[in-house]
Order: C-alpha cells, then structure tokens, then sequence
C-alpha cells in the first residue's frame, strides 16, 4: 500500500507532475480575439445603456417641471377666481336683534292668522295633548273658538272615519 | 480588456489553459471542456480588476461552467460518445506509459479524488483553495488528495497481469 507519507511521495508527484495536459482545441488567438470582440461589445452595450439613463433623466426633469409649471397655473387662476367671487358677493346679513319692534310685529302676525287656516290647525295641535288629545294649554282667543265646532269625542277614532279626520 | 490586457491575458491562458482543460474534463467532454475554458478566460476579460488568486479563480469558474454543461442530458450523451474514443487527457507522459493508459488510470478514480489531484498538481492550487472549490475541509481535501495519489500509485506499480498464451 502506498503511504503518502514516505519519501517517495513527491517524486510519484514529480513524475504525475511531469505528465503534460493536452491543450485540445485550445487557441489562445481565438480567445483573444473573443476577449476583444466582447469587450467592444460591451463598450457599446454600456454606451446604450448610459445614453438611456440619460435620456430617461432628462425626461423625468421635463415632465416634473412641466406638472410643476402646470399646477402653479392652475392654483393661480383658481386664487385670483376666488378673489373675483369675494368680491362680487353681497355683504352679509346683519345679525338679528330682538328689538322692540320686531318682537311687536311678530305678535300682530300671530294674531293675524286665520282661526281656520292650516296654520292656526297646527298651532293648535301643538298645544294639545299626544296621548288623550286633550288640550293642555287652554289658548286665548281663536283657539276656543275652534274647539267649540269640534264633534264630541265619545267614541274613538276610527279608520273608515272620515267625516271626522276630515273636520279634524 | 477592462484592465487585463491582453499581453497578461495570453500570459494567464499560455499557464493556465491546458490545466484548466484537464479539470474541465472530470466532468465533460472534450469541445465542452474547450468551451469552459474559453468562457473563463472571457470572464476573466471582462472583470474590472485581476482576480486576487487568479488560478484559484480560473478554476472555480471552469468548475461551475463544466459542472453546468454536464448536467445537459444532450451533452451528456455527446460526452458519452466521446469518451468512447478514448480521446487521451494528456500530450505527453513518461517513457513508462502512454497518454491513454495514464487518461485510463486518472478516469479511474473517485471524481472527488480525481479533482483534488488534478487542481494540485496540474492546476498548481493550494490545499486551502481547493478545498474551498470543492466545499469541504482542508483535512478532507489532504485525504481525498492522499487516497487518489495511493490509489494511482498501486495502479502505477501493479504488474501487467495480462496472460501469455502460450501454446
């Protein structure tokens, strides 16, 4: 058995060292001339490749200015429409006071209204009660006038009513 | 060239190209061999700087490139029909054997061997680079390195056992 430990290691090294390797079709031209076809062709890839990033920069910079440009227009003419409006717009109403007078001429329009109108109906109503339809508040006036051509309320209200929903 | 011109480029193939054709032929045949290392020295061509530990470089490139063509089962049978040729491994061995007999007792060894042996004395790596191109320890790259030589080595001195015919 061979020990690798022995002396004659390194001259069975020297001897397998000694044989020599076939180049087969190995051809150092032919792989310089590779060597030098590619490099122009990455020379060139590369020149594409920069002039593009190039190109795509300039781009971005002309598009961002002109969305740029674009929005401070439009913010301008909208600025200078809202300046038009306010001026062209009525001043605001002054804030109501209860004076006196308005206080008095309130009270002449409420007395005003017609005891058989729909809105002297609803005043009414507001005064009477939900449950028992029984008025809580005994209005002055127009009211018990009203009241006075009501129907007796002995029986209850019924759907098929209608001479009663009617004159209510 | 990127920085390796081409005086260092020829310098590198005249060295290291026919060694690199011998480990590329561990797992491929002959053209595919060729075109390995043909790649290679491309790649080396086209990196920025020189590789700090160019041959160890070389290799590993060279590994993966026949590594990858072996796979191709169409090439896989090219190299099964070329390896039954008997194309030899070597231009010259010593005046005890010839080429073909010494492509048979390498082709012999275990593939892990074989490359270990092949990348030390024909590729000029050390122990620490191949056992970094083979990812194993460095006590595992000295064994396969001893097992292979002890291996060739009976091979080497086993008498012809050929019989005579004798009449």
């Amino acid at each position: 058995m061979f020990n690798p430990d022995e002396d004659h290691l390194s001259s069975f090294e020297e001897r397998l060292r000694s044989w020599v390797p076939s180049p087969g079709g190995l051809d150092r031209d032919r792989m310089l001339f590779e060597a030098g076809r590619a490099e122009v062709q990455g020379t060139i890839e590369a020149g594409t490749r920069a002039n593009l990033w190039k190109f795509a920069t300039a781009a971005a910079v002309l598009l961002a200015s002109g969305l740029g440009m674009a929005w401070h227009n439009e913010r301008s003419q909208r600025r200078a429409l809202e300046l038009t409006f306010a001026r062209l717009a009525p001043p605001p109403p002054a804030p109501l006071v209860a004076t006196p007078e308005l206080i008095a001429q309130r009270q002449e329009k409420e007395a005003a209204i017609d005891p058989t109108s729909y809105l002297a109906l609803v005043q009414q109503l507001k005064h009477l009660d939900a449950t028992n339809l029984e008025p809580q508040r005994t209005a002055p006036g127009t009211v018990q006038r009203v009241r006075a051509a009501d129907p007796p309320r002995t029986a209850p209200l019924r759907p098929r009513d209608w001479d009663r929903v009617i004159t209510l | 060239m990127g920085s390796i011109g081409p005086e260092l480029l020829g310098r590198l193939f005249d060295a290291h190209a026919a060694a690199l054709r011998l480990y590329a032929r561990q797992w491929c045949a002959g053209s595919d061999a060729e075109d390995a290392v043909q790649e290679a020295f491309l790649s080396l061509a086209r990196q920025s700087a020189v590789p700090g530990q160019v041959a160890a470089w070389l290799h590993r490139v060279v590994r993966n490139a026949a590594i990858s063509a072996a796979r191709s089962r169409h090439r896989r049978l090219k190299r099964e029909a070329r390896a039954s040729s008997g194309e030899a491994w070597f231009s010259s061995v010593d005046d005890q054997l010839d080429a073909r007999s010494a492509t048979r007792l390498l082709a012999e060894l275990e593939l892990d061997c074989r490359e270990v042996i092949v990348a030390r004395l024909w590729g000029g790596l050390t122990f620490d680079q191949i056992a970094r191109l083979q990812g194993c320890s460095l006590t595992t790259a000295h064994r396969r390195y001893h097992h292979g030589l002890a291996q060739l080595h009976e091979r080497l001195e086993r008498p012809c056992s050929t019989p005579t015919k004798t009449t």
